[in-house]
């Protein structure tokens, strides 16, 4: 049995009569980062605040280390570490005062660590918050949640506000935390081509439910695009694999399929031979699962085994 | 459970823009107030309540960044309750403790007789030594209990506006009550203990109920 880092089952929030989460079952193994991905008002940030256990389930169960987000003991409490979009300290404190109250509040802080990811961006410790860019702020917070050592790292919208080369560097630190710590991530930003770079998963969100949960391996080895012109036949294949979007744009048509794992090792062939069908990449089943004029199916979640609360 | 330094500091500073201008405004009632300090006072009191509420409701900006910052470092719902507590009795003693140095000191009583020429002091000097106690008695049922308001509010539940209400008629109840000057030991003690055994409810209510508070920032 896996351990699992995050684990809902039927997560509902609603805020008045909307469902901002909608019936989220997500079961994510400790180890890896994992991208967070949809539309504005797909339910992200909800759903990380839920982990947060900020916010408080409207039905369900929100789970992060194997102990409901909303109780954490004195022990796991300072293992889950969360960068909001909207978590930010009083522009009156300054940093070193931040550091002090994260020292505290997670024993595992390195306080060294912290120094040498502020010093890699230039900041001073003794620098008021409210005098930072938005930029040096996210900074700041990412290196507040890395130096304390979480074993799970939320994360919305961390690179908000950082140049190219700052957002660069930062996903090359979850990389390392990940890596040398074997933590887990969950992180969302619009920016794909980032996530794309340094995700082993991916989960995309629309209307507050779970699009699509997969890895990012699968769906690149898996996942086709055909694109045709209005003129161009549809190749007599695509009726034996599994299609998941389809958009019209201008005078093309694009799908996105995944060949039928049972499909005969012709097709296989033929689908990969023919010119009009390529890979994915992230930005285009984005597209796919967010922008499809005509509701495909969600792909096959994970399945991963429950546990319960140590 | 041992307190922490830079986390009763963070309250503490949120506290802060009433609690520098209530520190003020105690020692200078202290200072000028001419009459004889009684425990039936009704502006001290009213001031102990107005500065209890204030703080409460600035320690508990929940919807607030600064609180989903604060929320997610790594504390227990239960130590930043404590913290919070501590911070709040802390603000009490930062704006009350050196207003009573005045009263015990003989400070207000030298102020009283050489700038005011009020001719009941030095005389009267050790008459108002007990009152401080009496308000930092007010202040113990208040404080804790004035935080059950707007921890009430922050539950994701529909009735959560009840709190101000019960925290509204206890503040009520015991004003009527301060201002009483019967103080015959049959009436007096039954009914202290009654506001004792109610703002520990209240105080034991906020603590559970924190722990089911909603932060959205």
């Amino acid at each position: 049995m896996s351990e699992l880092a995050i684990n809902t089952r039927g997560l509902i929030r609603r805020f008045g009569s909307r469902a901002a989460i909608d019936s989220v079952d997500l079961a994510i193994p400790a180890g890896g980062i994992v991208a967070l991905v949809g539309p504005n008002g797909a339910g992200k940030s909800t759903l990380l605040n839920l982990l947060a256990g900020l916010l408080a389930p409207t039905a369900g169960v929100a789970e992060v280390l194997q102990c409901p987000s909303r109780s954490l003991t004195a022990d796991i409490a300072p293992l889950v570490q969360t960068v909001g979009d909207r978590h930010e300290p009083p522009a009156a404190v300054r940093i070193d005062t931040l550091a002090a109250l994260q020292a505290e509040a997670a024993r595992r802080f390195d306080m060294r660590r912290f120094q040498a990811i502020l010093f890699d961006h230039g900041l001073a410790a003794e620098t008021r918050y409210g005098a930072l860019s938005k930029g040096q702020r996210r900074w700041v917070l990412a290196a507040l949640a890395l130096a304390s050592r979480p074993q799970l790292l939320l994360m919305d919208e961390p690179a908000d506000g950082l140049d190219p080369s700052a957002r660069r560097r930062l996903y090359d630190l979850l990389r390392q935390y990940v890596n040398d710590e074997a933590g887990t991530v969950l992180v969302s930003s619009h920016v794909l081509s980032d996530l794309e770079r340094v995700a082993d998963e991916v989960v995309v969100l629309r209307s507050g439910k779970v699009a699509l949960h997969e890895s990012l391996e699968t769906l690149r080895d898996d996942l086709r695009e055909l694109t045709l012109s209005a003129g161009e036949p549809v190749p007599a294949w695509i009726q034996q694999v599994h299609l998941i979007a389809e958009r019209a744009e201008g005078q093309f048509r694009q799908r996105w399929f995944r060949p039928a794992p049972d499909a005969p090792l012709t097709v296989l062939h033929d689908v990969d031979l023919h010119p009009a069908v390529r890979r994915v990449n992230l930005e285009s089943l984005y597209l796919a699962l967010t922008q499809s004029n005509v509701p495909g199916d969600p792909l096959v979640l994970r399945s991963t085994e429950v546990q319960t609360c140590n | 459970m041992q307190l922490n330094r830079a986390l009763v500091s963070w309250y503490f500073r949120a506290a802060r823009p009433v609690t520098l201008p209530a520190a003020g405004a105690a020692a200078l009632f202290v200072v000028a107030y001419s009459g004889r300090l009684k425990e039936a006072m009704f502006v001290p009191f009213a001031f102990v309540a107005m500065q209890s509420v204030l703080t409460a409701w600035l320690m508990s900006r929940f919807n607030s960044p600064a609180a989903a910052f604060l929320y997610t470092r790594g504390f227990t719902r239960d130590r930043l309750w404590t913290h919070r507590i501590a911070a709040h009795v802390l603000s009490v003693i930062a704006v009350w403790g050196p207003a009573s140095l005045l009263v015990w000191l003989g400070v207000r009583s030298v102020i009283q007789d050489q700038l005011f020429d009020n001719p009941y002091y030095p005389l009267m000097m050790t008459a108002d030594f007990a009152t401080p106690c009496w308000w930092f008695a007010e202040y113990l049922l208040l404080v804790s209990a004035v935080d059950y308001g707007p921890i009430r509010r922050a539950l994701p539940t529909l009735d959560r506006d009840a709190g101000y209400t019960i925290e509204l008629g206890l503040i009520l109840l015991l004003l009527t009550f301060v201002n009483t000057p019967w103080r015959n030991p049959w009436y007096f003690v039954p009914v202290s203990a009654a506001f004792v055994v109610a703002s520990l409810a209240l105080v034991i209510g906020s603590w559970r109920l924190h722990r089911q508070i909603e932060i959205r920032p």
